[in-house]
């Protein structure tokens, strides 16, 4: 099982980093789907 | 050797990603480009970063800008990888955190590209990365803690039919590390791939050649397809290398993050 302290990192990652990823799934999902 | 931040952002005063500061990273091909780009933000995050590099010129400045160790060696020469890696733990400590940036491109068409090309197009790339997984996996998942990212391409997941041999390496690269990250996830490694679009790198240079084009040609013809109406920039990819190295990327298991302007949508 994941924490949502893990998901809320991705979702802060995906809002807050300068990144150029557009219309991207980030899926942590502890490789339940690979 | 120091680690030459805390990992605060200069520009936002956003705090650092977790778990990074202190760590020892190991970031190949860092003498330019994405590589060079993931060894500042890592030592602006805190971590100590052994800079490996095929030219001992540029990984050797690289290691002077973030005050880290240099470590360099041709990634497809497993013996010599093995003494930088393991010169590097002795003289800065255990490698948490790796990322097989490295690479080599020969645009062509599929049967114009030289045997000896091909061969080491698999060499460097393919090879070098599974090189670095062998000297890094076991030890850190017998420490019980790890991250791995590898560089692959949005080629890597599409094709391209000028870059067979690079784009065939890259999507090698993606079953690499579906294939490691399986074994390793539950020791507590984390193994991940980053699919960047077309950056703005030296390796540009080659398709400029290629299509005849400056580099300024180049980044302006490839940006009108991208969504986002440019191509990527090094640091685009360094952030996203960065979180994927963090303690909360641990959720992370074989996945594939595409950097790419939305040029393609996975």
């Amino acid at each position: 099982m994941l924490t949502p302290e893990e998901i809320a990192a991705a979702v802060c990652f995906v809002l807050l980093e300068d990144t150029n990823m557009v219309g991207q799934v980030v899926s942590p999902n502890a490789g339940a789907v690979l | 050797m120091s680690a030459a931040g805390d990992g605060a952002d200069p520009a936002t005063g956003l705090a650092g990603l977790a778990g990074l500061a202190g760590r020892v990273a190991f970031v190949t091909g860092a003498g330019q480009g994405i590589g060079r780009a993931t060894a500042l933000r890592l030592a602006r995050e805190g971590a100590v970063v052994c800079v490996n590099d095929i030219d001992p010129g540029t990984a050797g400045a690289v290691a002077q800008e973030t005050g880290g160790l240099s470590a360099p060696c041709d990634v497809s020469d497993l013996p010599a990888l093995r003494e930088q890696f393991a010169r590097c733990e002795r003289e800065a400590g255990p490698i948490d955190l790796a990322v097989a940036n490295h690479a080599f491109m020969v645009m062509a068409p599929f049967m114009e590209h030289g045997e000896a090309e091909f061969a080491r197009t698999l060499e460097v790339n393919l090879l070098g990365t599974a090189w670095l997984m062998a000297l890094c996996a076991p030890a850190m998942a017998a420490r019980g803690y790890g991250r791995i990212v590898a560089i692959a391409s949005e080629w890597g997941l599409i094709g391209w039919p000028n870059a067979t041999a690079y784009a065939a390496t890259k999507g090698g690269i993606v079953a690499l590390v579906k294939s490691v990250a399986r074994q390793y996830a539950r020791a507590g490694v984390a193994v991940n791939a980053v699919a960047p679009g077309v950056t703005d790198t030296p390796q540009l240079d080659v398709d400029a050649d290629d299509a005849g084009l400056t580099h300024e040609e180049m980044v302006e013809v490839y940006g009108r397809d991208v969504p986002l109406g440019r191509i990527g920039r090094p640091e685009d990819i360094a952030a996203t290398v960065a979180f994927l190295l963090s303690e909360p990327a641990g959720a992370f298991v074989g996945h594939v993050l595409g950097p790419n302007g939305g040029s393609t949508r996975i």
